[in-house]
């Protein structure tokens, strides 16, 4: 019994998707001109079960969410939710907190895999991420990127129904 | 007038020449091509009045329903009521008393419309979009409409279709809107000159119309944004107008076959004509979401029969944003 609880620890220990957790992301839209625009991207997104706080910023103009913790955030549902407004993602950026540092810089999330599109290393306690999955990045931000040598598919051997790459930013 | 045009200069002047203004495409009296967010239920009251002489003043008081089936997609549910009506057409239409003014008319529910608005282009840029969408409308409306111009709104049934495309850059935002009317008749009566005579059947076919309209307008009020809770002030500008066609009106007198009134008869109210009207307006937005619109109807190039000059505007929008 003493064995099955501390292999049951060891477990919870080294499975990064279980203890790694998102708590904030930066939404950057595009299209917004006045405050009630704004205001809809934030009653759109806190729609959403795993967020707990939207703070705009008018003048950016960006969303600052803050998730709920024990809630498993979808950044897809995010992109769709700013969508729904009438609006466009210009970019999203998240911190992906880690407990146990990796040198494997994929992660399997949510039944998602996030994988780097460059060299990426998950050896720092927060790792900055620029989302690069379907929806989550407007053409002209990925225009503005040198892309030479992004990796189309994850080098990681780990698999997930769907895939969502990103760009580290640490 | 000359008044007028000064103010309207004025007022223009600060949207090409400010720096740290942004461009507002939530017009008063014309449709952007943006939609109502999804699973949004607005509301609107639109109210519309101008003095008709003799101390009568007309009025449009219309309820609207607003909500967003898709991002893309908005419907919207129009109830109008007004006195710009009697029960009747006027006596000796269309030869006299066209259109009617100066006299009593009672106010009435008008009927119901429903508009459609799809968006099927966004190019979304950090400080820039362009959208367009496509818009349907029907009405059921079913007034004694005496002039020769349509509104589907609170005038004529039919229905009518038409393109919106607004463009925003940096400070300037500009929102074109095309489109046909297509009114349906109206099947009536018009009591006749002799009062112990039975009401005359009568039948109105509206002219098809064609409806344009330019709008351009910008943020005066805050500088910077800080809060929800700070009034925004946005100052518009709208040429709105139409070209309409001929009216064709037949008569059934007692005793005579039913005959079409004869174009050379037909009074210049309901004879096929244009207009612009110029529309300025100034637009408050409390905690960023409840909207009050004033605006004024100005004579421009040509004028419309359906209203004197000025006819002042009134909207109070407000957005429930549904679980």
């Amino acid at each position: 019994m003493k064995q099955f609880f501390f292999s049951l620890i060891f477990l919870f220990l080294t499975c990064n998707g279980l203890h790694a957790q998102f708590t904030t992301a930066d939404i950057a839209v595009n299209g917004l001109t006045c405050s009630q625009c704004s205001r809809s991207v934030e009653m759109s997104l806190k729609r959403l079960d795993f967020i707990e706080e939207v703070e705009m910023n008018l003048q950016e103009p960006t969303a600052h969410i803050i998730f709920k913790k024990n809630k498993k955030v979808d950044f897809a549902k995010m992109a769709t939710a700013v969508k729904d407004a009438g609006f466009a993602v210009r970019h999203i950026k998240s911190t992906y907190n880690i407990e146990i540092p990796s040198s494997d810089a994929c992660f399997v999330y949510n039944k998602q895999l996030y994988y780097p599109v460059s060299q990426a290393k998950l050896t720092q306690q927060k790792l900055q991420i620029l989302l690069l999955g379907k929806g989550m990045i407007s053409d002209g931000e990925l225009k503005k990127m040198d892309q030479k040598n992004w990796v189309e598919k994850p080098s990681c051997s780990m698999t997930a129904s769907k895939k969502i790459p990103f760009l580290a930013l640490n | 007038m000359n008044v007028f045009f000064r103010a309207l200069f004025l007022l223009s002047v600060p949207l090409f020449k400010a720096d740290n203004l942004l461009a507002q495409e939530l017009f008063p009296n014309t449709e952007p091509a943006s939609n109502i967010p999804k699973k949004t239920l607005g509301l609107r009251y639109i109210g519309e009045a101008y003095s008709d002489g003799n101390g009568y003043i007309r009025n449009v008081n219309a309820l609207r329903l607003m909500y967003g089936l898709t991002p893309r997609l908005s419907i919207y549910l129009t109830g109008s009521s007004s006195n710009h009506h009697k029960k009747n057409l006027p006596t000796d239409y269309p030869y006299h008393n066209t259109p009617e003014r100066g006299v009593f008319k009672p106010y009435a529910f008008n009927g119901m419309s429903l508009y459609v608005k799809y968006r099927f282009l966004s190019i979304d840029e950090e400080k820039s979009h362009l959208r367009m969408a496509v818009y349907a409308e029907g009405s059921t409306v079913n007034t004694a409409h005496d002039e020769g111009e349509p509104r589907l709104m609170d005038d004529t049934k039919g229905f009518g279709f038409g393109y919106i495309s607004t463009y925003l850059k940096n400070k300037f935002a500009i929102s074109l809107t095309l489109g046909g009317i297509f009114p349906g008749k109206y099947v009536g009566y018009q009591s006749d000159v002799i009062e112990s005579m039975p009401d005359i059947p009568t039948t109105v076919k509206y002219g098809d119309a064609f409806n344009y309209s330019l709008s351009i307008g910008h943020l005066l009020l805050p500088k910077t944004y800080n809060s929800y809770k700070q009034t925004n002030i946005n100052v518009y500008l709208e040429l709105m107008g139409k070209y309409f066609g001929d009216t064709k009106v037949w008569i059934t007198p007692q005793g005579v076959p039913q005959y079409l009134v004869e174009t050379a008869f037909i009074p210049s109210a309901l004879r096929k004509g244009y207009y612009l009207d110029i529309v300025p307006g100034v637009q408050f937005i409390f905690n960023s979401n409840t909207r009050l619109d004033v605006s004024a109807n100005f004579r421009g190039i040509h004028y419309s029969y359906a209203r004197l000059y000025p006819q002042i505007n009134l909207g109070l929008q407000h957005y429930f944003y549904l679980k």
